[in-house]
């Protein structure tokens, strides 16, 4: 303890002045004979207990008022290592930059280990921050001069004018609340520097009140007149934090259309490993699947999810299951089937994490629109008056077996074009079937530039061969799309339509004539390959007799994406397959008829070729636009005649815009809500219409989760050197706080007086 | 002479005998103008009314009966011995500076009263006692006797010890017949009796010794005034700070002492001397003596008046 006044404490002998008062007047006391002193013995010993306790009370709070009255006088205080900045009690003009991002949110649990499920009872680091920037006003000079900056980005300036008024401060301090936005320091610091520009005749100092993360103090730079101090509401304690940092969806390997494939990818930002972490698949609000998933220290992983919609409105087969097994072979979690799966559409999906210390960055969301059907587009390069003898007759039975056994329906809608027609817009399709094409009739219906760009764009392209093809013609019409250039035609065997007309004797002289050849090799690890892989269901796809197909050249460099899915026992290529743009495009070197094998009326063309259509088909399960972060503004488009758009925020709240006629675009810039939301639009008088193709998610930015402190050295870089030696020497060694204790003790005494009052009374 | 002499005027005649005429006459003075004349005279018969007869002697329930006006007719007392009892223990020397110790307060008191009865030449004697006899005066009648008792009075001081049972017990002794016994004192027992009994328990002891004495005298047919004379700061205790009391009736050890706060016991003291002194008056009441507390702040004429009143008023004349 230490003393402003040191002489004063001296008069604490005062504290025995009740004692030798109290001894003088015993000695001194007057005498007086009394008549009645045996009465007064009497009464005497029945209050003489009580008495001798009350006046011992009354010595001795007489005694602690003589020793406070000279501590009071002597302005008592104790030093403690403080939290705050060593150089606040100068004079100076400041700004405080309160980080109020996401990340502040982290509650910090007493006991219980920030990572520790369910307990998020604590204090949060904003509370933290709040209180921190309290005491710091409060250990500045009365006459420093101070301003308000938010850290967030979007950083708001709640006192953006440098103030005395330390009530207008602190009224303004108690009303903040920390928001979802991300940190945005940078800009804060840039805002605060702004405001200190003003300043001419004393310090500058701004002060960065944050959780002290490296993502939060990434870009912050120190400023050429002003003195930057960071006040680490952590106090340097680790904050380990998981999250959910990304979240994508594509179509499922292997799946229909309607079969998703969601993948979480988990953080974890501790030096301790994770076990057994729940996440929680939900669709439209409803618990899907959950799984259980270990996270390393410091490490990340990918969790996946796979989902089927419902086709169309038809109701799931019940043994189908909702979720299947991911058959990729990655780190996956155990999945369970739902009960009610959704139906297709646009949809709601989220993702969630047992919460932690930070539980906003545990739920990340995701908008998807699953088609209700895959439209199929078959372009019949040879079609026939018999239908049989058609190529895509085979094709349109594999896709519509229920048109022939009364089967149940599938979610194909098949449009079946002769290549000489009138061809309709191919980005109507999902996935365009090319059958036996002449390369000529495609270049004279400017089909290869078509097809071409349909698949950049996200298109799937299915390109079957047959006696139509010419395969220099080919090449040249298509090849920026074949996975590779055609070689040439290979026969391995007599073909059936040969046999058929044996009697006319006709031979093809090109190819020996053979018994045919047989697939050998799949590519296991292929989505198409999976449903064949169990059992004996490989069995008629290798039963199936390939009499004659086309050999490819080697594959050139500039190939790349592309891969072999299925070979011959030859090993050459049968399928495959090669990415372009946004979409895909397979290449079977045979045909889909029985003119070249007999895989047609295999079991397995079936399940092979909707697999096939499935693959394809996945482009509109991708997103098509970016994901907007809490605070971003999101554009929504409106159509002719809306004059009224009506957002609904996650939390119910519905904003409403008004005389939009003549717009295309609104702004909509009130995303400081995580979760999902929906969009509707009206006429003038006319009645709402949601809109679902506006409907979109906001998510958290995921570099909120990273609360892994800067490093000593950056900080340090950040604060600058003192400039004076005085302030030098003032810094030197942990900071100081000091703590008045003189109120204290007059506060004491004021009691110690109301306690004698309260003994008197008691006589 | 008036009656409302003061205290100060009182204290410059230092002579007693004309202090207890002063009293006397000035408390008989007061009497006359009572509402209680005549009540107090034993009745003798009943005589028809003549002209000069006092109106307020005549028995209207005989009138209504009868229809004539008979005056009542009193028998005059004859010749009542009276015994002064005078505690002049140490305790009785206690009075407050500039007022009327309590034994000086009860010399005036029986000098007036001894006055009032020589005048009828009634014989009174009068017995000084402290822890033992100090004097006993035999009753006698006349003038001259009175300045005996007066002389007796101013010479004794009060000091020593108390033990006025004893007192009383000699006092049953010397009054054969049926006397008139008059008692002044504190009715306090001394502390030197508080060797190991708990003080409160010692003062219930002597209370009731004294109120079996003064019973058995009164037993013997004796008229038995018992006259406690208290001063208001033994009533009040209204000292205020630290204060060594001391016991003024000092034993062979010395006086016994308390430190205390007057204002810590003051409740309880008061409670204390309250139950002490009504148990005094409920036992003596119950054993038909009369009683008077009388405390030395008051007149000494409206003390003798109220003494007056009760059974002595059938012995004294006007």
């Amino acid at each position: 303890m230490h003393f402003l006044s040191p002489w004063y404490a001296a008069l604490v002998v005062l504290g025995a002045l009740p004692v030798i008062i109290h001894l003088m007047g015993r000695r001194r006391a007057r005498v007086q004979p009394l008549p009645t002193l045996l009465l007064l013995y009497a009464s005497h010993r029945r209050v003489a207990q009580r008495t001798q306790v009350r006046h011992i009370a009354l010595l001795l709070l007489r005694m602690l008022v003589c020793i406070a009255a000279p501590l009071v006088l002597a302005k008592p205080f104790i030093e403690t290592t403080s939290d705050l900045p060593a150089r606040t009690s100068l004079q100076q003009s400041a700004v405080l930059v309160l980080d109020d991002s996401v990340s502040m949110r982290y509650v910090t649990a007493s006991g219980a280990g920030p990572l520790s499920t369910g307990s998020r009872r604590g204090e949060s680091l904003f509370a933290r921050a709040k209180k921190r920037a309290t005491r710091l006003i409060e250990a500045l000079p009365p006459s420093a001069d101070v301003a308000l900056v938010l850290g967030s980005r979007g950083n708001a300036a709640p006192q953006a004018d440098l103030t005395h008024d330390r009530a207008r401060l602190f009224s303004v301090l108690s009303g903040l609340s920390p928001s979802l936005r991300a940190s945005d320091l940078p800009g804060g610091v840039r805002r605060a520097a702004q405001i200190l520009t003003t300043v001419r005749h004393s310090a500058r100092r701004i002060y960065l009140i944050t959780d002290g993360s490296t993502q939060a103090l990434q870009g912050v730079r120190p400023l050429s007149d002003t003195e930057l101090s960071i006040v680490d509401v952590s106090d340097g304690q680790p904050l380990p934090n998981r999250g959910i940092v990304d979240i994508r969806s594509e179509p499922a390997p292997g799946g229909s259309g309607q079969s998703l494939r969601i993948s979480v990818e988990v953080a974890n930002f501790s030096e301790v490993p994770i076990k057994e972490l729940t996440a929680t698949l939900s669709v439209d609000g409803n618990a899907i699947a959950s799984g259980l998933l270990d996270v390393p220290a410091n490490g990340r992983v990918v969790k996946r999810f796979l989902h089927s919609f419902r086709p169309g409105n038809q109701a799931a087969p019940p043994s189908a299951p909702s979720v299947i097994p991911d058959a990729s072979g990655e780190r996956r979690a155990s999945t369970e089937p739902s009960s009610e799966p959704a139906q297709g559409g646009l949809h709601h999906i989220r993702v969630a994490l047992e919460p932690d210390a930070l539980a906003e960055d545990d739920v990340r969301h995701l908008r998807v629109e699953v088609q209700r059907h895959i439209r199929v587009l078959l372009l019949d390069g040879e079609p026939r008056a018999l239908r049989r003898d058609d190529e895509v007759y085979y094709v349109e039975m594999a896709l519509h077996p229920g048109d022939r056994l009364g089967g149940e329906e599938t979610p194909f809608v098949v449009t079946t074009v002769p290549i000489d027609d009138h061809l309709p817009v191919l980005s109507d399709f999902d996935v365009v079937l090319l059958c036996n094409a002449k390369a000529q009739e495609l270049s004279r219906r400017q089909l290869d530039r078509a097809l071409r760009g349909y698949v950049a764009e996200g298109g799937g392209l299915f390109i079957a061969l047959g006696d139509n093809v010419d395969v220099d013609a080919y090449n040249a019409a298509l090849a920026d799309v074949l996975p590779q250039p055609l070689a040439v035609t290979k026969t391995a065997g007599t073909l059936e339509r040969e046999r058929t007309n044996e009697d006319e004797g006709k031979s093809r002289e090109e190819a020996p004539l053979g018994n045919g050849e047989h697939l050998g090799r799949f590519d296991r690890r292929h989505a198409l390959v999976q449903p064949f892989l169990h059992g004996r269901a490989d069995d008629s796809l290798l039963a199936a007799r390939f009499n004659r197909y086309v050999l490819l050249r080697p594959t050139p460099k500039t190939a790349t994406g592309s891969g072999v899915v299925l070979s011959f026992e030859s090993g050459a290529p049968a399928l495959l397959e090669r990415s372009l743009g946004r979409g895909r495009v397979m290449l079977f070197t045979s045909t889909l008829d029985r003119d070249w094998n007999d895989l047609p009326i295999q079991p397995a063309f079936l399940p092979l070729l909707q697999q096939i259509v499935r693959y394809l088909a996945r482009a509109p399960l991708r997103e098509s636009e970016a994901p907007t972060l809490v605070g971003q503004p999101r554009e929504v488009r409106l159509q002719s005649g809306d004059t009224r758009v009506e957002v609904t925020l996650p939390s119910i709240n519905k904003r409403l815009f008004e005389r939009l006629g003549g717009r295309q675009i609104l702004t909509f810039s009130d995303t400081h809500e995580a979760g999902f939301y929906r969009v509707a639009a009206a006429s003038e008088s006319g009645p709402w219409h949601p809109r679902p193709a506006e409907f979109f998610v906001v998510n958290i930015d995921p570099s909120a989760s990273d609360l892994r402190h800067a490093p000593p050295e950056q900080t340090q870089a950040l604060e600058r050197p003192p400039p004076t030696a005085h302030d030098a020497i003032e810094t030197s060694g942990p900071p100081q706080r000091r703590l008045e204790l003189w109120h204290y003790i007059a506060l004491a005494i004021l009691f110690f007086l109301l306690g004698e009052a309260l003994l008197l009374r008691q006589k | 002479m008036s009656i409302l002499l003061d205290l100060p005027t009182l204290l410059r005649l230092q002579n007693l005998q004309l202090l207890s005429r002063v009293i006397a006459e000035g408390a008989l003075s007061g009497l006359h103008r009572s509402a209680h004349h005549g009540s107090s005279v034993e009745f003798a018969e009943h005589k028809e009314y003549a002209p000069g007869d006092d109106l307020r002697h005549i028995d209207w329930r005989a009138y209504g009966r009868i229809d004539k006006y008979y005056v009542k007719r009193f028998e005059e007392e004859t010749e009542l011995r009276g015994y002064i009892l005078l505690d002049v223990s140490g305790s009785m020397s206690y009075g407050r500076a500039g007022q009327l110790s309590k034994l000086h307060f009860a010399k005036l008191l029986a000098a007036a009263i001894s006055y009032l009865r020589l005048r009828q030449n009634d014989p009174t004697g009068l017995l000084l006692f402290g822890e033992a006899l100090r004097q006993y005066i035999p009753p006698h009648s006349g003038g001259a006797h009175l300045s005996d008792l007066c002389s007796a009075l101013e010479r004794v001081p009060g000091e020593g010890l108390t033990n006025l049972p004893d007192g009383i017990a000699y006092l049953s002794e010397v009054a054969r017949r049926r006397s008139l016994c008059i008692v002044f004192s504190d009715l306090l027992p001394s502390s030197e009796q508080a060797s190991d009994v708990p003080a409160g328990e010692l003062v219930e002891r002597y209370a009731s010794r004294l109120r079996a004495r003064l019973a058995g005298l009164r037993a013997q047919k004796h008229d038995v005034i018992v006259v406690q004379i208290l001063d208001a700061d033994e009533l009040e205790l209204p000292f205020s700070g630290l204060t060594w009391f001391e016991d003024i009736e000092p034993g062979p050890d010395g006086p016994a002492r308390l430190f205390v706060d007057p204002g810590d016991v003051r409740a309880a003291y008061k409670a204390e001397l309250d139950h002490f002194l009504a148990a005094m008056r409920r036992g003596l009441r119950e054993a038909d003596v009369e009683y008077h507390l009388v405390q030395t702040s008051r007149s000494i004429e409206s003390v003798l008046l109220d003494i007056l009143r009760g059974p002595l008023r059938r012995h004294i004349r006007k």
